[in-house]
C-alpha cells in the first residue's frame, strides 16, 4: 500500500469506528444531564435520573427480574450445554450432523418466530408471567452459544489425558470433574458470560411471555416508544456498565485460560 | 492381543450409549420449547376448520402486506451491502496493522457487539431525533435552517440496523482474513505485481469466504430483525417481524401471524440452503 491509500484507509476506518462507538457512548453523558429533556452536551450535571430509577418500583423490580432470569439461564444452560457438547464432541453416533444442526438452529431461526410460538404454548399452559418460564425460553436461544464455546476447547485438548485417568482407575464422573472440567473451564466461563448478556438484553423472546414479570428490556420498550426521557439514558448507562464488566471478565478469563 | 479390539468395541458402545444420554436434557428442552411450539403455531397458518390457504392469499393479494415483504427483503439487502462496504476496509486494516494496535482497536468492534441492541437503538434515537445531536450540530453550523428528518424513515432504519449488525460482518470476515498467508502477497510483489493487483488477484479472492459468511449472517439477522427497524422506521418501513408482533399482540390474529412466520422461516431456510450450496457453510457445523 502506498502512503496515500494508507491514509484514505485510516480515515475511512476512523469514520466506521466512530459510527460503531457513538450511539452506545452518547447515552452516558446524557444520563448525567440536569435538564428534563434531551440535551447535549448537558449544561449542569446531576444524578437525578439515576435517583429517579432507584425510586421507581417498576424499574427496580424489572432490574431484579432480569437478574433472576439471567442467573437461572446461566446455570441451566451451562449445565445442559456442557453435557451436550461433551456428547457431540466425544460421541460417535448416526445422524450427528443432523442433530448438531438442530441443536444450533435456535441461533438462526428468527427470534420473533420462537417468541410467538412460546407465547402460544405458555398461554395454553398458563405459564405467562413466570420467572422460570422466561428463563427456560431464554435457555433455548442461549445454549447454542455455550455449546460453540465449550466444543472449541473440548476439541482442543489431548484426549490421552482422559485415557490416562481411566487407566489409573478413575471412573467417568471423576475424570469429568478432575480432568475435563478444569481444562475446559475458560471456554465454559466465556460461554456462560455470553449467555448472561444475551438473556439480560433479550426483548423479543420476553415481550409476550413476561406478563407482569417485566424484564428490564421490556420495561425500557414500554417507555422508549412514547417518550425519550433522560431516565432511559440512566438505565442504558447502567446496562452498558453491566455489559462492559461482563465483557472484560470474559476477556480476562480467556487470557488466564491461555497461559 | 486378540481380545483387544473386541474390548474396545464394547467400551466404545458403552461410551457412545452414555454420551447420547448426555444430550437428553437439551433435546427435551428443545423439543418442548422450540420444535413443538413452532410446528404447532405454524399449523395455525394453514388451519381454519380444515386446511386453508386464505391467510397466504390475503398476504399476496393485499398491497400493504406485499409492501412489507418487499421492504423486508430490500432493507436486508441494503443493510448487508452497507455492512460489507463498511466492514471490509476495517478487516483489511486489522490485517495490515501491528498486533498491539489491533488489540487496542478490536474493542471498538467488540463492545457494540456486547452492548444491548435496545440501548444502542436508544442512542441512535438521541442522535437522529428532531432535536437530536446531529440536527443540533447542523443547525448551529448553519448548514441547515430547519431540522431534517433522520428518524422514522428509511434513513434511520438503514443507519441504525447496519450499525447494530456491522460487528457480525467484521468478526467472521476478520477471522478468515487473518489466516491469509502473508508470503502469498509477498510472492506476488516479488513477481512484480502492483499493490492493486496483489489486492485484486490474491487478497480479495482469499477473503471471499469471510465476506460470504459475514454477509449471510447479517442478511439472516436483518430478515427477522425487530427492535431497531421498529423504533427508527416510520409507518412505511415496517418489516415482517414487526408485522408478526402486531398481529399477535394487538389483533390476536394467530392464523395470519403464523402464515407470516412461515414465510419468514421458509426464506431463512432458503437463504441457508442456497449459501450452503454456494459457499459450503456446513463446514462450520462439521467442526463441532
Amino acid at each position: 500500500m502506498n502512503r496515500q491509500s494508507r491514509y484514505i484507509l485510516y480515515l475511512f476506518c476512523s469514520v466506521v469506528f466512530l459510527y460503531l462507538a457513538l450511539p452506545g457512548f452518547i447515552v452516558i453523558p446524557i444520563s448525567f444531564s440536569g435538564a428534563s429533556y434531551l440535551q447535549f452536551p448537558p449544561k449542569d450535571l446531576s444524578w437525578k435520573w439515576y435517583a429517579a430509577i432507584w425510586q421507581d418500583y417498576s424499574w427496580t423490580s424489572a432490574i431484579i427480574v432480569s437478574f433472576e432470569v439471567a442467573i437461572i439461564v446461566v446455570i441451566v444452560s451451562t449445565i445442559i450445554g456442557v453435557l451436550a457438547s461433551y456428547a457431540l464432541v466425544r460421541g460417535e453416533f448416526k445422524g450427528k450432523n443432523l442433530l448438531t444442526s438442530f441443536i444450533l438452529s435456535p441461533m438462526i431461526i428468527p427470534h420473533m418466530i420462537i417468541s410467538i410460538a412460546v407465547y402460544k404454548l405458555y398461554a395454553d399452559m398458563r405459564l405467562i408471567g413466570s420467572v422460570w418460564g422466561l428463563a427456560l425460553a431464554h435457555t433455548v436461544i442461549v445454549t447454542p452459544f455455550i455449546i460453540l464455546n465449550t466444543s472449541s476447547v473440548l476439541r482442543g485438548f489431548d484426549r490421552n489425558l482422559e485415557r490416562v485417568a481411566a487407566i489409573l482407575g478413575a471412573n467417568r464422573v471423576t475424570t469429568f470433574f478432575k480432568i475435563i472440567l478444569p481444562l475446559i473451564k475458560p471456554g465454559v466461563m466465556a460461554g456462560a458470560l455470553l449467555s448472561f448478556i444475551i438473556s439480560f438484553d433479550d426483548l423479543v423472546i420476553s415481550m409476550f411471555i413476561c406478563g407482569n414479570k417485566r424484564t428490564l428490556p421490556v420495561r425500557i420498550w414500554e417507555d422508549i416508544r412514547l417518550e425519550l426521557t433522560p431516565s432511559l439514558a440512566a438505565i442504558s448507562s447502567i446496562i452498558i456498565t453491566v455489559s462492559l464488566v461482563v465483557l472484560f471478565s470474559a476477556t480476562f478469563l480467556q487470557k488466564t485460560g491461555k497461559k | 492381543m486378540a481380545t483387544k479390539p473386541k474390548n474396545n468395541e464394547i467400551l466404545n458402545f458403552l461410551a457412545s450409549y452414555k454420551e447420547i444420554t448426555l444430550l437428553l436434557p437439551l433435546l427435551i428442552l428443545l423439543i418442548a420449547l422450540f420444535l413443538f411450539p413452532i410446528v404447532k403455531v405454524l399449523f395455525t397458518g394453514f388451519y381454519d376448520n380444515g386446511f386453508t390457504l386464505k391467510h397466504f392469499h390475503r398476504i399476496f393479494t393485499t398491497p400493504v402486506y406485499m409492501q412489507v415483504l418487499l421492504n423486508t427483503l430490500k432493507i436486508s439487502m441494503v443493510v448487508t451491502l452497507f455492512s460489507i462496504l463498511l466492514g471490509y476496509p476495517v478487516a483489511y486494516l486489522f490485517y495490515n496493522i501491528s498486533d498491539r494496535t489491533r488489540n487496542l482497536l478490536i474493542p471498538i468492534v467488540l463492545i457494540p457487539f456486547w452492548t444491548s441492541v435496545l440501548v444502542r437503538t436508544y442512542g441512535w434515537m438521541v442522535l437522529l431525533g428532531k432535536n437530536g445531536l446531529i440536527n443540533n450540530i447542523l443547525l448551529k453550523l448553519g448548514i441547515i435552517s430547519t431540522p431534517i428528518p433522520l428518524m422514522y424513515n428509511e434513513t434511520g432504519v438503514y443507519l441504525g440496523t447496519a450499525q447494530i449488525l456491522l460487528p457480525f460482518m467484521i468478526l467472521p470476515l476478520y477471522s478468515v482474513v487473518s489466516k491469509i498467508d502473508r508470503n502469498l502477497l509477498r510472492a506476488g510483489e516479488i513477481m512484480g505485481a502492483s499493490p492493486l493487483s496483489v489486492f485484486i488477484k490474491i487478497f480479495f479472492p482469499l477473503s471471499i469466504p469471510g465476506v460470504a459468511t459475514g454477509g449471510i449472517l447479517v442478511f439472516l439477522l436483518a430478515l427477522g430483525f425487530f427492535i431497531t427497524p421498529a423504533l427508527l422506521g416510520g409507518r412505511k418501513d415496517i418489516m415482517i417481524a414487526a408485522l408478526i408482533a402486531d398481529q399477535v399482540d394487538v389483533l390476536l390474529n394467530w392464523g395470519f401471524a403464523a402464515a407470516l412466520a412461515f414465510l419468514l422461516l421458509i426464506t431463512t431456510f432458503f437463504v441457508l440452503f442456497l449459501s450452503n450450496k454456494l459457499f459450503k457453510l456446513d463446514r462450520i457445523i462439521r467442526q463441532i
